[in-house]
């Protein structure tokens, strides 16, 4: 019973919110913002909430005997100290810019600038690994991408420009465009076996 | 204490024994080696003509078993005497009687026929003149023995039977063949020389009867293989027990040419990088700009003066220089029309990212929080969020990020920013930079069909990373667009920096840039190149100097 009444509400709001976005009537469409509020703030709390399990799960790692509780004594430090400044000063508070500025943003962009070497050398040694023509491809493509993308000192190497302009504009978008239609496909579906209880993800069988 | 096994039973016995404690068999070959047929003695039992002797000794019989022989002496007498005639009397007697009287008499006769009167075989234990048996029933030991002894001259038992037809050499038939020509001899019953029965003839021999239901002997269990064949075993199991052990990975030097490679890559593109960066070097001319930036550059120049705009800042810091880079030019042609920006993310880190953004990338603007432009932080629920924010933004966002009321109250204006904002429509441009796909496609998604419809004059700019180009292009190329204009990428925001002649992050970057593009590129195909084909030339060497 208990089921039951979880798939009847969640057809119900799914249909009030699918309908209110292509009849504009007032109601419908009042109620489907209304609903749309409650989903957001559901999110909110429940990004809220891991936060809340992240922290329990590390507390419980810093308090046992894990040989790897440095991490977690470092992790709950730094979220300790980050809340407190954003917390006490506000998010656009100079103290809270500097942690961002000179803590977050070097950290991830190291990983970037390892990620790019990594890239290369990947690239390098990948005729030895696979040398097949999909590979030789790939690595020319690549290479006229890289070249095409910067200055190239100003020098301009006739046909090359255009190339790399087709590689982008048709083999590129023609890929991207059968995974958008794959994506937009899945997600009809899923929608549609949601909205007639094919699919319960919120429970029941 | 030495002992000695009982060739029947297996049993230990002490060495001194002569018979088994268990089966009372013979633990050893009785001395001097088996004796003559006519000389075998057995305790109490004389072999002499009369059948059951006299006692040898008194002694070496136990009472109870003279009271036996004694009775059997008296019966022996008795059958000896000759059947008293009262028996052949004329007593009446019934027919089947009669039937069984005569058969009894022609047995009788044929019995006196065939033996010699008053002849009473040998008591014989072993039956000589037949082959024994090998080691079937017998104990080794006694094997050995009758192996080396010669059987006896013994009286053939045939002399009691009648010549036959074989001997004679005459074709015989089945009904002679049929005929019974020996009788039963008493000389084959076996006389008991062991255990309780001992010295009784005709009794059922225990020795035989215990040999053939003996233990069965002990059978080495291990399997007798040659060395040969042991040696293949012994390989077979070398090679299973080496299936179990992983195989030991190579151990690598603490400086291998693939950590070289990686270090000569790091190396050599740091120093390319950091070159320009050194030399503030700015020549490298800037990239002819494409349609979706001069569109984009179109479209800002069409705002007028403090015209509403909603700014979305939905990438993460790892991003944040390309994307600090490529939104330079852009922001700043916009804050040089005086826009007014509302600015949002539905990433968590968004918000910071545009108040650094705006505070510190577009300081020379000198925008006002609250009155130039309004953070209004966070919105939750992916999809859910947008679709809320587009629909009901002052409901979905109803403060901004340092905790003002943002849309105002009855006591309260609105922030500048957000006068007259009711819905998404109400702006007169949305910009997103974006770093994400997904992220890219849920903002068109659910922005398009409200800035769709020709009436509504809302445009939508995408400010991307290089890597979306393919994702994004094909929503900027088809029609209606939902996406009205895009700069893709440094060299994007390159090209908007030319079409508005500006010099901001883009300057700084593009040289670098373009050095590192350049020395990657050439890293790649070189590198490739000769890691392929100096493996292959070295095989191909190695080969010519083989043959």
């Amino acid at each position: 019973m208990r089921n039951l009444a979880y798939t009847a509400i969640a057809i119900a709001v799914g249909l009030v919110v699918l309908v209110g976005y292509f009849l504009q009537l007032e109601l419908l469409v009042n109620l489907r913002l209304v609903l749309l509020e409650w989903a957001t703030l559901l999110v909110a709390v429940a990004l809220l909430v891991g936060v809340i399990n992240l922290l329990s799960v590390h507390w419980r790692k810093s308090t046992s005997d894990n040989k790897n509780r440095v991490n977690s004594i470092a992790l709950i430090v730094a979220m300790v100290i980050t809340l407190g400044v954003a917390g006490y000063f506000g998010p656009t508070h100079p103290y809270s810019l500097w942690i961002f500025n000179y803590i977050q943003i070097p950290i991830e962009g190291s990983l970037m600038a390892i990620l790019a070497v990594v890239l290369i050398y990947a690239g390098v040694r990948l005729l030895r690994r696979k040398p097949n023509l999909l590979s030789i491809v790939f690595i020319a493509t690549a290479v006229v991408i890289l070249l095409m993308t910067g200055p190239l000192f100003g020098i301009d190497i006739p046909g090359l420009a255009e190339l790399r302009i087709w590689i982008g504009k048709v083999p590129a978008v023609a890929g991207a465009r059968g995974i958008l239609l794959g994506v937009s496909l899945g997600i009809i579906a899923a929608g549609l076996r949601i909205l007639i209880g094919a699919d319960r993800p919120y429970g029941g069988n | 204490m030495e002992e000695i096994y009982c060739p029947l039973c297996g049993k230990p016995n002490p060495a001194e024994n002569k018979f088994c404690d268990f089966c009372l068999a013979h633990l050893k070959p009785p001395e001097g080696g088996l004796p003559e047929p006519d000389a075998v003695q057995f305790p109490g039992i004389d072999n002499n003509q009369d059948g059951l002797g006299s006692h040898a000794s008194d002694s070496e019989v136990p009472s109870w078993l003279s009271e036996i022989e004694g009775e059997d002496q008296g019966e022996t007498d008795q059958l000896a005497e000759p059947e008293p005639e009262s028996r052949k009397s004329d007593e009446p007697i019934s027919d089947w009687m009669t039937g069984i009287s005569e058969a009894e008499e022609s047995d009788s006769l044929s019995s006196d026929e065939t033996l010699p009167s008053g002849a009473i075989p040998p008591v014989d234990p072993f039956l000589y003149g037949q082959e024994v048996p090998a080691s079937d029933n017998l104990p080794e030991w006694l094997n050995e023995a009758l192996e080396e002894e010669e059987p006896p001259e013994v009286v053939d038992p045939d002399i009691w039977a009648e010549p036959s037809p074989h001997v004679s050499g005459e074709p015989d038939t089945p009904q002679e063949d049929l005929t019974p020509t020996k009788p039963i001899d008493e000389s084959t019953e076996s006389l008991e020389n062991a255990g309780p029965l001992a010295g009784l003839k005709g009794a059922l021999s225990a020795e035989p009867g215990v040999a053939r239901a003996r233990i069965p002997a002990a059978y080495s269990t291990k399997l007798k293989v040659t060395a040969n064949q042991r040696a293949h075993v012994d390989l077979m199991k070398t090679l299973i027990e080496d299936e179990d052990q992983p195989l030991p990975l190579p151990r690598r030097g603490a400086i291998s040419q693939q950590h070289v490679l990686r270090w000569v890559i790091a190396l050599v593109l740091l120093m390319v990088v950091l070159w320009p960066v050194v030399t503030a070097s700015q020549q490298m001319p800037y990239p002819s700009y494409d349609e979706g930036s001069a569109e984009v550059n179109r479209l800002i120049n069409q705002l007028p003066e403090n015209e509403r705009v909603l700014v979305g800042f939905d990438y993460e810091p790892g991003l944040a220089a390309e994307l600090d880079a490529t939104g330079d030019p852009v922001i700043d042609h916009l804050m040089s029309q005086e826009a007014l920006l509302t600015l949002v993310s539905t990433s968590p880190t968004g918000p910071i990212l545009a108040e650094r953004f705006i505070t510190e990338t577009q300081a020379d603007h000198e925008y006002i929080n609250g009155e130039n432009y309004v953070n209004l932080g966070y919105i939750p629920g992916g999809a859910a969020g947008l679709q809320s924010f587009f629909g009901n933004p002052q409901g979905t966002l109803p403060y901004s990020i340092d905790r003002s009321s943002a849309w105002g109250s009855e006591s309260q204006d609105a922030l500048p920013a957000l006068a007259g904002i009711n819905q998404i429509t109400d702006y007169a441009m949305v910009i997103l930079l974006v770093d994400d796909p997904d992220v890219a496609r849920t903002w068109i998604e659910q922005l398009g069909p409200s800035i769709i419809d020709p009436e509504v004059l809302t445009s939508f700019v995408l400010i991307a990373s290089a890597q979306l180009e393919p994702v994004i292009r094909p929503y900027f190329e088809s029609s209606p667009q939902p996406v009205n204009g895009m700069v893709v990428g440094l060299r994007g925001g390159a090209a908007y920096s030319r079409l508005t002649e500006s010099d901001g992050i883009p300057r700084e970057y593009w040289d670098a840039f373009g050095m590192g593009a350049f020395v990657a590129a050439l890293l790649i195909l070189v590198g490739g190149l000769g890691y392929y084909v100096i493996p292959e030339l070295s095989s191909i060497v190695q080969d010519q100097g083989k043959t």
